[in-house]
C-alpha cells in the first residue's frame, strides 16, 4: 500500500473541532492501525491565526507519533481576501476574477506544492476540507493519486466554479454522511468516472461517563440542555441565545442552558440566571456533561457531520437540531436519536415535549446510541478508507 | 454503508410522528388566531417523504405572512424636510394600498391552494389506508 499523505491548510495536537480534527482523529487512527501515513500542512498555528505567518518553523515534527512536514507560507493580500470573503459569507454574487483572488490570496505555500509535485509516486494524497487553497493547489497537481475528503456544506464557497472544476477531477471523494454525498452529487453532478465513497466519520466509543460526577463537580441541578462546540455566529450561538432567552421568560422555567467550549459568548444580563457558561473544560468532564444533560442542542445549519452529537448519543443522551441543516437533521430521522426546529415556535414546543416526556426522551438516547454504533465505530470508518485506497491502487495497476 | 447510513431499530418512537404532532398543534395555535380558526393545511401522515409534510407545514406558516407595512426613512434635508417627508409618506401609503389589495387576492389564491394540496394528500392517506385493510 502506498504511503498517504493527508494535507491540511493547519495542523496540531491542540486543534479542536471542524475538518481539522477529523484530519488529526483519522491520521492518528490510521498511524495507529499500522498505515504509513503522513501529514502536509503549513506553519499557521490553527483557523483562528494569520494566515500569512508562520506559527511554526518549516521542517519535520512528530504530533503524537505521526510525522508531520511543515512548509512556509508567504505574504498575502488579507485586505483583497477578507473583502470577498465578507461577499461569500453575506451569499452576496462574486465574479470570476474575484474567485481567483480569493484563493490566491487565502494561503501561499508555493513550497508545499513544490514537494508534492517532486513526490507524486511516493504518496497516496488526501485533502480535507475542498474549499482552502492547499485542496484546490494541491489536488490539481496529481489528481490521479488525489482523495479529497471535501466536508461539504450547502454554502456560498460550495457554488464557487474553482471548486466545482476541481473536485471532479479527483480520482476520489470521501464523505462524511448520506448528505453530503446528495449534496454533491447536485453541485457537481454524477459520474461513475470518480469513485464516491460515504465513508463517515469514526467515533471514540469507548469512553466513559459519570453524570452525577459532573453535577457535583460544576453545581449543576436540576433540568438542563447542553451546547458543546465553538460560540460564534456561525455555529448560530447567537440563535440558541436568543431562542433560549424567550423560551425562560415566557415558560418561567428553572432549566438552565451549559454551554461547553471555545470561544467568547456575549450573556445578557437578565439571561444570566439561566445560563451557565464553562467555557473550556477537560474532556472528561465533557463525557460526563453528555450524560447528565436532559438534552443537547445543535443549533448549527454548517455541519458536515457533528461529532458532539454522536458522543451525546453514546451516553444516551438525545439530540435537539436544526432543522435547515440537511446532515444533522437526517442523522436525526435516521436514528430517532432527537428532534429538530426551524423557528422559535418549534424550539419552545420540542423542548416542552422532550423536558414533558423524559421516557421516550431516553428512548431517543437509546436509539441515537444504537446508530453510532452501528455506524461509526472506527475499524469500519478505516475499512472503508482502505477499500477506497485499494480501488485507486487497483485501478493503476490495471493501467 | 456506501449508499446509505444503517438506521437503528426503533419502534417505538418516531420522530417523524412526533413532529408532525408539534407542528400541528402550532398550526392549531396560529389558526385561533386567525379569523376563520381553521388551519389550512393538515401535516400528519406516513404516505409521502417527510419532506412533503415538512413544504405543508412550512407553507402554512407563511402563507398568509404577505402583508407590507409602513416603511419610509427620514429625510435630512432642512427647513422643507417635515413636508417632504410627509409627501413621501402619503406615497408610500398609496402605493401600500394597492400592493396589501394584491396581498390579500395572494393569501386567497394560498389558502385555497393549500386546502386543496391538504385534501389530495388525505384522500390519498385514507386510499393507502383502505388498500393496506383490504390486503
Amino acid at each position: 500500500m502506498s504511503k498517504i499523505a493527508f494535507v491540511t491548510p493547519w495542523y496540531g495536537a491542540a486543534i479542536v473541532g471542524g475538518a481539522e480534527m477529523l484530519a488529526r482523529r483519522t491520521v492518528e487512527q490510521l498511524h495507529h492501525a499500522g498505515v504509513d501515513v503522513e501529514v502536509l500542512t503549513t506553519g499557521i498555528k490553527d483557523f483562528f491565526a494569520d494566515w500569512g505567518r508562520n506559527c511554526y518553523q518549516p521542517g519535520i515534527y512528530q504530533v503524537n507519533g505521526v510525522t508531520v512536514r511543515r512548509f512556509p507560507v508567504q505574504k498575502r493580500d488579507q485586505k483583497a481576501f477578507d473583502e470577498i470573503n465578507w461577499r461569500l459569507m453575506q451569499g452576496l454574487p462574486i465574479t470570476v476574477e474575484q474567485e481567483r483572488t480569493f484563493i490566491h490570496e487565502m494561503i501561499r505555500v508555493p513550497a508545499l506544492y513544490d514537494y508534492i509535485a517532486q513526490h507524486t509516486r511516493e504518496y497516496l494524497f488526501v485533502f480535507i476540507p475542498y474549499m482552502f487553497a492547499t485542496t484546490y493547489f494541491g489536488a490539481q497537481i496529481c489528481p490521479e493519486r488525489s482523495v479529497v475528503i471535501p466536508c461539504l456544506h450547502d454554502e456560498g464557497y460550495a457554488y464557487m466554479n474553482i471548486f466545482r472544476e476541481v473536485l471532479p477531477r479527483v480520482r476520489a471523494l470521501a464523505f462524511n454522511t448520506v448528505s453530503e454525498s446528495n449534496l454533491a452529487a447536485r453541485l457537481l453532478g454524477k459520474t461513475d468516472a470518480q469513485i464516491r465513497s460515504v465513508v463517515g466519520i469514526g467515533v471514540d466509543t469507548d469512553f466513559t461517563f459519570d453524570p452525577t460526577r459532573f453535577r457535583q463537580k460544576y453545581g449543576v441541578a436540576g433540568t438542563f440542555m447542553l451546547y458543546v462546540g465553538r460560540r460564534e455566529a456561525g455555529k448560530n450561538t447567537p440563535l440558541l441565545l436568543d431562542f433560549w432567552g424567550r423560551y425562560t421568560r415566557e415558560t418561567r422555567t428553572d432549566a438552565k442552558l451549559v454551554l461547553i467550549g471555545p470561544g467568547q459568548v456575549q450573556i445578557p444580563p437578565e439571561l444570566a440566571a439561566h445560563v451557565i457558561d464553562l467555557g473550556f473544560v477537560p474532556i472528561q468532564d465533557k463525557y460526563d456533561a453528555y450524560a447528565a444533560a436532559d438534552l443537547l442542542c445543535q443549533p448549527s445549519v454548517n455541519e458536515s457531520f457533528s461529532l458532539v452529537i454522536m458522543e451525546s448519543w453514546l451516553t444516551e443522551t438525545p439530540v435537539l437540531v436544526h432543522g435547515d441543516c440537511t446532515v444533522t437533521r437526517d442523522h436525526c430521522r435516521l436514528s430517532n436519536g432527537g428532534l429538530y426546529f426551524t423557528n422559535y415556535a418549534e424550539f419552545a414546543a420540542t423542548l416542552d415535549y422532550l423536558f414533558a416526556n423524559p421516557a421516550v426522551a431516553r428512548q431517543m438516547g437509546q436509539n441515537g446510541r444504537a446508530y453510532v454504533l452501528a455506524n461509526f465505530q472506527w475499524p469500519m470508518v478505516l475499512e472503508r478508507y482502505a477499500q477506497i485506497i485499494s480501488s485507486i491502487e487497483d485501478d493503476e495497476d490495471e493501467k | 454503508m456506501s449508499e446509505q447510513e444503517t438506521s437503528a431499530p426503533a419502534e417505538e418512537v418516531n420522530i417523524e410522528v412526533i413532529m408532525q404532532e408539534i407542528r400541528k398543534q402550532i398550526l392549531a395555535k396560529k389558526s385561533q388566531l386567525s379569523p376563520g380558526g381553521q388551519p389550512v393545511v393538515r401535516v400528519e401522515g406516513s404516505r409521502f417523504p417527510p419532506e412533503f409534510y415538512e413544504h405543508l407545514y412550512q407553507a402554512g406558516l407563511a402563507y398568509d405572512q404577505l402583508q407590507v407595512k409602513l416603511h419610509v426613512s427620514k429625510t435630512a434635508v432642512p427647513i422643507i424636510g417635515p413636508v417632504l417627508q410627509w409627501v413621501r409618506q402619503k406615497i408610500h401609503e398609496l402605493v401600500l394600498f394597492y400592493v396589501n389589495k394584491l396581498a390579500a387576492s395572494q393569501i386567497k389564491v394560498n389558502t385555497h391552494l393549500l386546502r386543496a394540496l391538504s385534501i389530495l394528500s388525505e384522500e390519498l392517506e385514507a386510499a393507502e389506508a383502505s388498500d393496506s385493510t383490504q390486503v
